[in-house]
């Protein structure tokens, strides 16, 4: 799978990242026990230091998208795709919490955020 | 003699330089990154043919130059010596010059008319390249090497019944014209050398492996494919390079130790075979590789282009020159070339200096045991 990095984002890089292979996930590109790329590979390939992929990983880990062994690699987690949990529930809620808040800003209807929403699946699952 | 192998060492130097420009990525132009958006422009086919013509008018000129001395002055083998290194350097010269003269007439192109302002450059990283690397595992590379430290330490157990004089250099007809005084060193000397030069093809196979992928946002499955067929015959070559380097100092080792088996003729069969060899392999890869792959041919898949908006990532920065890399941030020691078809080295990590400083020494090293 290829993931694309945009080096004068404002997103920092390492999110980047992060989301793409969560987006792999979702889209079912990369699957539980699929391996990724060591830390050092994975620099190597952006050309850039191996603090930002670490970064990545820890941030995926945390998540528990992914799992890192000690000597054998990085994979996608047993869990990667999994019922939410309570505490995964509270965790998107909070994180979409200011992203909503700025939707109602700019006057987006309820129906307005649905069809948004609905609109992004759509694109993730087939890649866009 | 001397004067034919200078002739078309001369030859084989200018047409390299000459045609080099044709077996590079077109994104890397002397050394310049070139966004996809600017690869077509006219001045820059202009400059390439330029290049190529000049570098041939001029070499062209330095062998009727050479050829003409030789007819008119009739010089010793010595002077022809001389001459024809200078020549070489001198070819080598200009070729360099006309680079630096291109390479800043494009970087000034590029920055007087914004060639990438207001474009987005997008990094791109195939998640499963290492798994579809296929390079040549390391114990192929350590094998070779056990072979040269059993022959070093039998030259060793020998050392009662070797001749006092050590052959150190042997002559273009395969005769052993310099010698050196029995020791402990000047026995085990090719050995060492060779062992040295094998593990330089180790550092550089297990190297390959950790170096980043290129992979060009507009044409993805393309590069990616070539890149792995690039790193791929990288490997067959340096194993190539490997093997044909211990067969060859393995026998000169044997005359050495036994120099009853020496003949001239076998000697100069194994050096015309491994010159052949290595000429021809390396004649191969630069024909049917090319720079990153850039000559093998892929089925591109036209499905998938709907990326036209982005273009790759400016790393003009990290090339001093165009020549030299040196990244600081990338944990990649071993680079693709920018001018050039082959790997560099990134001299941003203390690792390459270490490298250079092995390499330096072991030329030293050389010239000192020979002399």
């Amino acid at each position: 799978m290829f993931i694309e990095i945009e080096t004068n984002s404002a997103v920092p890089i390492y999110l980047q990242l992060a989301q793409s292979i969560i987006e792999g996930v979702a889209k079912g590109e990369l699957k539980p026990g699929d391996s990724l790329p060591s830390v050092r590979a994975f620099a190597a390939d952006l050309g850039m230091n191996m603090h930002t992929v670490n970064k990545a990983y820890h941030y995926l880990e945390e998540k528990e998208f992914i799992q890192i062994v000690q000597k054998k690699g990085v994979f996608i987690h047993e869990n990667g795709v999994r019922l939410a949990s309570p505490s995964d529930r509270d965790r998107l809620k909070k994180e979409l919490r200011p992203i909503v808040a700025e939707a109602l800003c700019l006057q987006l209807s309820n129906e307005d955020l649905e069809q948004l929403v609905r609109d992004l699946i759509l694109k993730i699952k087939e890649g866009e | 003699m001397a004067a034919i192998i200078f002739i078309i060492i001369l030859l084989f130097i200018i047409s390299l330089q000459a045609f080099l420009p044709r077996f590079l990525k077109e994104s890397e132009v002397f050394g310049v990154y070139v966004p996809d958006t600017h690869v077509k422009d006219v001045r820059i086919e202009r400059l390439k043919s330029r290049y190529t013509n000049t570098v041939l008018t001029t070499g062209a000129v330095l062998i009727l130059i050479f050829v003409g001395w030789l007819w008119v002055v009739q010089p010793s083998d010595n002077q022809i010596g001389l001459v024809g290194m200078a020549l070489q350097l001198a070819a080598l010269a200009i070729a360099m010059a006309l680079y630096a003269k291109n390479h800043l007439s494009l970087m000034r192109w590029k920055k007087e008319e914004q060639w990438i302002a207001g474009q987005v450059e997008r990094k791109v990283v195939d998640l499963q390249f290492r798994e579809q690397l296929k390079l040549l595992p390391n114990v192929y590379f350590i094998l070779p090497m056990l072979i040269t430290i059993g022959l070093g330490a039998y030259g060793l157990s020998q050392y009662d019944s070797l001749p006092n004089q050590i052959p150190t250099h042997w002559g273009p007809s395969g005769e052993a014209d310099a010698f050196a005084k029995k020791s402990y060193v000047s026995v085990s000397s090719l050995p060492l050398i060779t062992l040295l030069l094998q593990g330089m093809m180790l550092f550089f196979n297990s190297a390959m492996k950790q170096s980043g992928a290129k992979i060009r946002v507009r044409h993805k499955k393309r590069s990616r494919e070539q890149q792995l067929a690039f790193r791929k015959y990288s490997s067959w070559l340096l194993f190539i390079v490997t093997i044909s380097m211990t067969v060859f100092m393995s026998y000169l080792q044997l005359t050495i130790i036994a120099p009853s088996t020496m003949s001239t003729g076998v000697t100069l069969a194994f050096t015309i075979g491994y010159l052949i060899v290595i000429l021809g392999s390396v004649f191969y890869y630069t024909i049917k590789v090319g720079q990153s792959g850039t000559m093998i041919p892929v089925e591109v898949d036209s499905s998938n282009q709907s990326d036209d908006a982005f273009i790759d990532v400016d790393d003009d920065r990290y090339w001093k020159w165009g020549l030299f890399y040196v990244n600081k941030d990338d944990p990649s020691i071993l680079v693709e070339k920018r001018f050039g078809i082959g790997w560099t080295v990134n001299m941003g990590h203390i690792k390459s200096w270490v490298f250079l400083a092995i390499l330096i020494g072991s030329i030293i090293l050389i010239v000192k045991l020979q002399s």
